[in-house]
């Protein structure tokens, strides 16, 4: 999709020329213009309504395996200018000006995203209704729901991205996500539960959604956990059902797949490519091209096209997710993986739609294999720490299972443990892949990832309880 | 374009769109930071960035919008979406301050810093933490940053408020290895004044965190007395505070609803939140609604005294706001935050405290805060890290334990109270400063 009026041409060919001026290797311009709208009801009544404007430009100069990044949002030439040469000095170069800024080639490509409803195009009330309709249907399901929460959110984000090579890229990349949640209270007790929609898609969301199904899921997991007992803890087999339950694979091993972290030899999965890291049964996949997925891109915010990379393949490591300063560190190319939130942050290797492939076990093979553990129907956020591969996650929705068979809820519990580990611990995987939307936080800020998998057991994970 | 002309050109036109009232919230923050690796500069990173947000009332209802573009052609924007955004608002009716003072708040700490110093210190921060000890395998990050914000409020009933801040960090990660087992530490120092930086002193420390790390098992899972250590004392606060809000428990979602003039906390407890301290980074005047921040009591010898109000939520309870209606950053909402909050501390060394707990453990990090903790009920499940203490004596690290309780207990189960008040990094508002305390009944999940 062409989107103009970002920056002149020129001036980005002199922005880019005084960046080099003092023996950087490589200058990159990126300049966007984001619209952002926020719709939050509670109880059915308008709580936020917020909308606005992003809009700024950041400047990247390398110089080895460094990297200076400046931005602003005073877009006036004389202003950018003076912060480029501001930024020029801080590069320790001796070779002034060597690398010439080569002749702008537009890049083009096919938008594989389409929205088709732009956002702004329908009106903040007609949102606030379908909001409302949520909020009606969950408030009447139990009466042990006693509040809820429903919001709506779209981007629509123009980007240009130039560099000293010649690229010249624009994308517009609208996203759109309606997020319910329900509350259910039972004396001292409250417990959320919640269900959402998410995509790389315009305002047909209000026509794609499905009221009943978010209102009620939602519902159903908050009135499940209020009315459970605390998990107790120690260390189990445990189940993690498909979907969000993806997380575990996000937190356990896609962060530290990430360049960032190899590139500076602080990830487990360092020099371990082509070797043996998980089961054979375990394939995991980075794709960026699944179509209005929430986690896609045309491309990458380095103007690289996003793709879909192998990170696992039954069990062997054969590829990290690579962005383009770090990848000089580590002698790779990019594979269209540099993410950033906004302007405000140089990008880095991210995640996209990240998942675990299908297997061949069936889920009550998987449930009827234990004999006492934990089967997680719905994971919560968590961390990691990619050197050590520690994470931690919530589950938002779990059970106990007995003898086979899933006993009763629990709430409270925490997973935690090594990704290596873990990794190397996951014995059976389902069929049943699905994915999740969530937001990811990192070095480049946040950025829309999808986590995935089909139903997966691990044979033994630390579980944090109460009891 | 300049603030004042921009403010002036928006009421103008506000007044033309049928707005009975406005008011414009200006920020506008400058950083600079590097970060080093190996030897060389790996990231610098300098940015200038502004933002205003108006909201005003037309038809007698609120609407916001906001822009980081400030020209002439943002203001039909800004107009359009707020009104807009009040045609459907049903929510509660929010007031602009309707108190007509102007006032201006200088930066009484205001440093000069180069980035030539900035990446000499980063450099030399580097060198001594490798020099520190031979078991420092990579440091990842030396980084020094420097921030400066502004803020300026004005609004239609005459009032025009200005402050300004700045402070400085310093943060090393160090990653220290012994026997194939690898520790991370991130050391991160906060200071009002760049000048009070000691790269020597903060390498030396930061290396003495992580390698004190090593040797790390996982003890087995019990039931203990916990030292809970200043910073991850105010991460954890950071997850609750929220439940000291007015805005909160209007909203039937904090525990301490109906609460005031009860004990809710151990008698030796006293929660203040104050507009200044001579620890905190930031002085905070007023709010983002332009109320003077007023210094005052939360909880009093264990006994609830009130809680965090902006205008809405004073309004509600009939009281006056008491200057905590901050929004996180220009684009948000007027939500309510602290300004310096903390716990008073005492007069007990670090040591002392570790001969009070006797046997038990230690905990100086968590993790997994925004997954692991229930904000509402107050229950959390964390994963932790710290030393397994035997007769007040520290005897070796733990890793991979998980400490699990529920907030509104442990605030109960103080057993002691530190001297050691350290506040965190400055969030939306103020930020969080608690000292080292002793915990009693903390659930450790380890082996």
């Amino acid at each position: 999709m062409k989107t103009s009026n970002l920056l002149d041409k020129q001036l980005a060919h002199d922005i880019l020329e005084v960046a080099l001026s003092t023996g950087g290797d490589f200058a990159e311009i990126f300049v966007e213009n984001t619209k952002k709208s926020n719709i939050v009801l509670v109880s059915g009544k308008t709580d936020t309504l917020q909308s606005g404007i992003d809009y700024g430009i950041g400047i990247r100069i390398f110089k080895g395996f460094g990297a200076v990044y400046v931005y602003t949002n005073v877009m006036e030439r004389e202003n950018l200018l003076k912060v480029a040469k501001e930024a020029a000095a801080a590069v320790r170069g001796t070779n002034n000006g060597a690398i010439k800024v080569l002749d702008f080639t537009e890049k083009t490509f096919a938008e594989k995203h389409p929205a088709k409803i732009l956002p702004g195009t329908k009106s903040k009330k007609e949102i606030v209704d379908v909001l409302r309709n949520i909020s009606d249907i969950s408030l009447k399901y139990d009466p042990l729901v006693t509040q809820t929460r429903g919001a709506y959110m779209d981007v629509d984000q123009e980007v240009l991205i130039a560099n000293s090579e010649g690229l010249w890229a624009t994308d517009k990349r609208v996203l759109s996500r309606v997020f319910a949640t329900a509350v259910a209270s039972k004396g001292n007790e409250k417990q959320t539960g919640s269900r959402d929609i998410a995509g790389k898609f315009g305002q047909e969301i209000l026509e794609i959604l499905d009221p009943k199904y978010l209102a009620e899921e939602s519902a159903r997991i908050a009135v499940t956990m209020v009315n459970a007992d605390m998990c107790p803890s120690g260390r189990m087999p445990v189940v993690i059902d498909n979907g969000f339950g993806g997380v575990i694979l996000h937190e356990a091993l896609g962060h530290s797949l990430e360049a960032t972290g190899v590139a500076k030899g602080a990830s487990e999965f360092c020099g371990k490519l082509n070797e043996v890291v998980a089961d054979k049964k375990v394939t995991v996949i980075d794709d960026a091209t699944i179509e209005n997925a929430w986690g896609s891109f045309n491309i990458d915010d380095e103007g690289s096209m996003g793709r879909k990379n192998v990170l696992i393949e039954n069990g062997v490591l054969k590829s990290y997710l690579v962005d383009r300063l770090n990848g000089l560190q580590m002698g790779m190319e990019s594979t269209g993986s540099s993410r950033r939130e906004s302007y405000k942050f140089a990008p880095t290797s991210r995640m996209s739609n990240t998942y675990f492939a299908c297997g061949t076990d069936t889920q009550d093979d998987i449930i009827s294999s234990i004999e006492y553990g934990l089967y997680a129907k719905k994971m919560g956020g968590g961390s990691v720490q990619p050197a050590t591969g520690e994470f931690n996650f919530a589950v938002l929705e779990g059970y106990i299972i007995e003898k086979g068979k899933i006993a009763r809820p629990v709430r409270g519990a925490s997973l935690i443990g090594k990704g290596s580990k873990v990794l190397a611990d996951i014995d059976m995987v389902s069929d049943n892949l699905e994915m999740d939307a969530g937001v990811c936080g990192s070095l480049s800020g946040s950025v829309p990832t999808n986590c995935g998998q089909p139903m997966i057991r691990v044979k033994e994970i630390t579980v944090g309880g109460r009891d | 374009m300049d603030i004042k002309l921009f403010k002036n050109a928006l009421f103008e036109k506000a007044k033309a769109y049928g707005f009975s009232d406005c008011e414009i919230y200006y920020n506008n923050s400058k950083s600079l930071r590097v970060a080093v690796f190996q030897k060389e500069i790996a990231q610098y990173n300098n940015s200038d960035v502004s933002g205003v947000s108006f909201r005003g009332h037309i038809n007698g209802k609120i609407g916001y919008s906001y822009s980081e573009k400030i020209d002439l052609d943002a203001i039909d924007f800004l107009l359009k979406e707020a009104a807009e955004h009040a045609s459907i608002n049903d929510g509660d009716d929010e007031d602009l301050n309707p108190d007509a003072k102007v006032l201006e708040f200088k930066d009484n700490s205001k440093f000069e810093a180069s980035p030539e110093t900035l990446i000499n210190y980063a450099l030399d921060m580097e060198k001594h933490g490798y020099e520190a000890d031979e078991r420092i395998k990579n440091i990842p990050m030396s980084i020094t940053n420097t921030s400066e914000m502004e803020t300026y409020i004005a609004n239609s009933y005459g009032m025009e408020l200005r402050q300004e801040g700045s402070y400085a960090m310093a943060m090393l990660a160090l990653n220290a290895m012994e026997e194939s087992q690898v520790k991370v530490n991130y050391e991160l120092f906060l200071d009002k004044n760049f000048d009070n930086f000691n790269p020597e002193e903060h390498a030396k420390q930061g290396v003495a965190e992580v390698v004190k790390q090593l040797g790390a098992t996982i003890p087995n899972s019990t039931k203990s007395k916990i030292i809970l250590k200043n910073k991850a004392a105010s991460d954890l606060f950071m997850v609750y505070m929220q439940n000291f809000y007015a805005e909160t428990v209007h909203k039937g979602l904090s525990l301490l609803k109906d609460k005031i003039g009860e004990n809710v906390a151990n008698s030796m407890i006293t929660i203040k939140d104050v507009a200044k301290h001579e620890k905190a980074l930031l002085e905070l005047n007023f709010d983002s609604e332009g109320t003077i921040v007023e210094d005052k009591n939360i909880i009093e010898n264990g006994v609830l005294k009130g809680y965090l109000y902006n205008m809405k939520s004073a309004k509600k309870d009939s009281v006056k706001s008491s200057g905590n209606g901050f929004k996180a950053s220009f684009k948000a909402p007027v939500a309510t935050a602290p300004a310096n909050f903390f716990i008073n501390p005492s007069d007990k060394s670090f040591d002392e405290l570790l001969k009070e707990l006797g046997t038990g453990f230690i905990i100086d990090n968590l993790s997994g805060l925004h997954a692991g903790a229930n904000p509402i009920s107050g229950d959390f499940s964390l994963l932790a890290g710290g030393f397994y203490v035997e007769n007040g004596e520290i005897k070796n690290a733990v890793e991979q334990i998980t400490i699990a309780g529920n907030f509104y207990e442990l605030l109960k189960d103080v057993l002691a109270i530190g001297s050691d008040l350290k506040f965190a990094p400055p969030q939306a508002g103020g930020s969080i400063g608690m000292p080292s305390m002793i915990i009693d009944n903390i659930n450790i999940a380890g082996k």
